[in-house]
Order: structure tokens, then sequence, then C-alpha cells
């Protein structure tokens, strides 16, 4: 029978993987409800971590059905979104409250 | 004495059927979305007797790490349709997703019938996994009963749910899973459906899915479905 020992088996399990390498932190920013840069290059196979500031007042979701992420970030606020290991590729993403306008994109290769 | 006796019955029956699909109900993943408002209805149907039980909420992200919804439960068994218990449920985003091999997240949940003095509460760790096109989620929750009102006659200690699901990114809008829930004693495996935007609905996501039971204690077949509107 399960009991509360399998909960520690579980959480056991995961720090086997938070010995990991320094992940790369790539930068980027929301203003006037566009990414900048609007095209993020990663290397393929790595993970990476996107530091997404957002220097509007309002918030913004970046949301990316590729990349398997989705996540609001506050206005005047910084998020990290962890990113890959990817094949290479272009991964679209978009901002889900501005769509005409907030689109981006990570390239990974 | 009569009442008494009919009354004795009557509960030994509701528990069977209750009992049948206890342990189907949903299956969480461990994230949470700050500021994000979702409404909430879902439901889990025995097939063969018609019993069902129906749950409604709302709930708020509160923060980048913590979820609370509220809800209203309510039952149909042996003909009978009652709004029966309210339930508080947090659930806790532990880790960020794609931090480390697996993201983490715990739920943590209290029900309390509104007739009686019975509570059920609900707590363990939410685990999801990703492996390239599919998803593996899994979930372990311990609960207990407790309250003046509860059957000083039934096993009053924790017991176990477990859940687990394999879903393919097929697309955006629709992915195709297989599910597994059970409990101490019921034990159901089927087939599952989820869904986003459905006849182009944004914010729209659903799953639906058929459990067929894997032992005597479980209904041959029970449907769960679920909808959400998030905003």
């Amino acid at each position: 029978m399960l009991r509360i020992p399998s909960a520690f088996a579980i959480a056991t399990l995961l720090s086997v993987g938070t010995a990991q390498a320094e992940i790369q932190t790539v930068d980027l920013a929301i203003k006037d409800h566009r990414f900048q840069p609007e095209a993020v290059t990663i290397p393929a196979g790595e993970k990476i971590k996107l530091m997404v500031h957002n220097q509007d007042a309002t918030p913004e979701e970046f949301e990316s059905y590729e990349l398997n992420r989705e996540k609001i970030i506050p206005g005047n606020s910084k998020a990290v979104i962890f990113v890959g290991p990817l094949a290479p590729g272009e991964y679209p993403f978009f901002g889900e409250f501005n769509q005409d306008t907030a689109q981006g994109r990570v390239i990974a290769e | 004495m009569w009442k008494h006796s009919f009354s004795g019955v009557a509960a030994v029956t509701t528990l069977a059927s209750a009992t049948a699909f206890a342990g189907v109900d949903k299956v969480y993943d461990p994230y949470v979305e700050k500021g994000e408002v979702e409404l909430e209805a879902r439901g889990v149907h025995d097939l063969d007797s018609g019993d069902y039980k129906t749950k409604v909420g709302i709930g708020y992200g509160v923060t980048s790490r913590w979820f609370v919804e509220g809800y209203l439960i309510g039952k149909r068994e042996n003909g009978h349709f009652k709004v029966e218990a309210g339930e508080i449920e947090n659930k806790f985003q532990l880790t960020e997703q794609g931090q480390y091999w697996a993201d983490l997240g715990a739920l943590v949940e209290l029900e309390r019938e509104l007739d009686h003095d019975v509570w059920e509460a609900k707590v363990g760790p939410l685990v999801q996994k990703q492996f390239g096109d599919f998803v593996a989620t899994g979930n372990l929750l311990f609960e207990k009963k407790f309250g003046d009102d509860i059957d000083d006659h039934a096993d009053n200690g924790w017991e176990t749910l477990g859940s687990a699901q394999m879903k393919y990114r097929l697309s955006e809008n629709l992915e195709p899973g297989i599910e597994y829930y059970g409990d101490e004693e019921t034990h159901a495996v089927g087939p599952v459906l989820i869904g986003a935007n459905p006849f182009g609905m944004e914010r729209v996501k659903w799953e639906a899915g058929l459990l067929f039971g894997l032992n005597d204690a479980t209904a041959d077949s029970t449907l769960r479905w679920q909808l959400e509107y998030e905003f």
C-alpha cells in the first residue's frame, strides 16, 4: 500500500535532477507590446533560461505550444522561462494579450 | 426502527455506488498562472448505474506559485441529485516548468459536507515530465476523513489515491491520451481526449475520458468530462 514514504521517494527522485551544469541565460524584453529581440537564437540540444523583462505597465502572457510554455508576466516585472533542450529549428511564441504585435521565435541551431 | 434500518441499507447502497468511481476525478498538472481566473465544471458518471458526481468552481492564481479554487459538489445517487459539499482546493507550483528533470507541484484540498460535520482532507504531490511529444503526469494524494458525523465503523485512516496520464501533443487543439485512476479499492483505465479552443472559442479547454473498471469494485465504464474557461 502506498503511503507517505512514496512522496519522499518522488522528492528524492526529483532532487537527482537538481545537480545540473550552469544554464545559459538569454534576455528577452517586452516593450510597447513587442518582443525585443523578436528572434532569439540559442544552441540546439541545450537547456537555456529565458529572462523575460516586461517593461510595459500592463501584463503579458508568453505563450508557445511549440515550446510547451505558458507564463503570465505582470507589468514592469521579470520572469524566468526554461526552454529546451531543443532540436534544431524554429519555435514561434507570442504574447497572448497583444497577439497583433507581440510575436517572436526561438531559433535553435 | 424501520427508519433506522432503511437508513442503514440506503447508506450501504450509497457507499457501494459511490465507491464504484471514487478514484476517478482528474489528473492535475503542477502549474500555476498568476492572475488567471478560471471557471470550471466537471463530472464523473457511472454509466452502469446512472449515478454521477459533478463539481462547479471558480479559481484564481493568487501568486505565480499558488492557485486557489472553490467548488460546490453535487451528487446523483439512487435517482436523487443533491448539492452535497463545498471544497477549497489549493495548487502549489514548486518548480519552474523545465527547470529540473521533472516538474513538481502539490495539491491541498479541504472538503466539507453541507449538512453533516464530515470533512475530507487531501494532500499530495503532482509530477509532470515531458518526453518529446509525450507528456506524463502523475498525482499521488493522501486522503483522510474527520468530523463528528463520520462513520465510526469505517476505516477512517489515511487512504491513498493515485492517478496517471500519458498524452500525445498532437496539436494545440487536440491531444489524445490514456489515464489510470485508482484508490485502495477501485482501479480504472481508459482513453482521454484533451482539447482547447473548441469551435473557435478561445480560452476554453475541455477533457473527456472513458474509464474501464479493472476489478469488481469499480464501475465497468465511467465517463469523465471537464470544461474550463480561463481569463
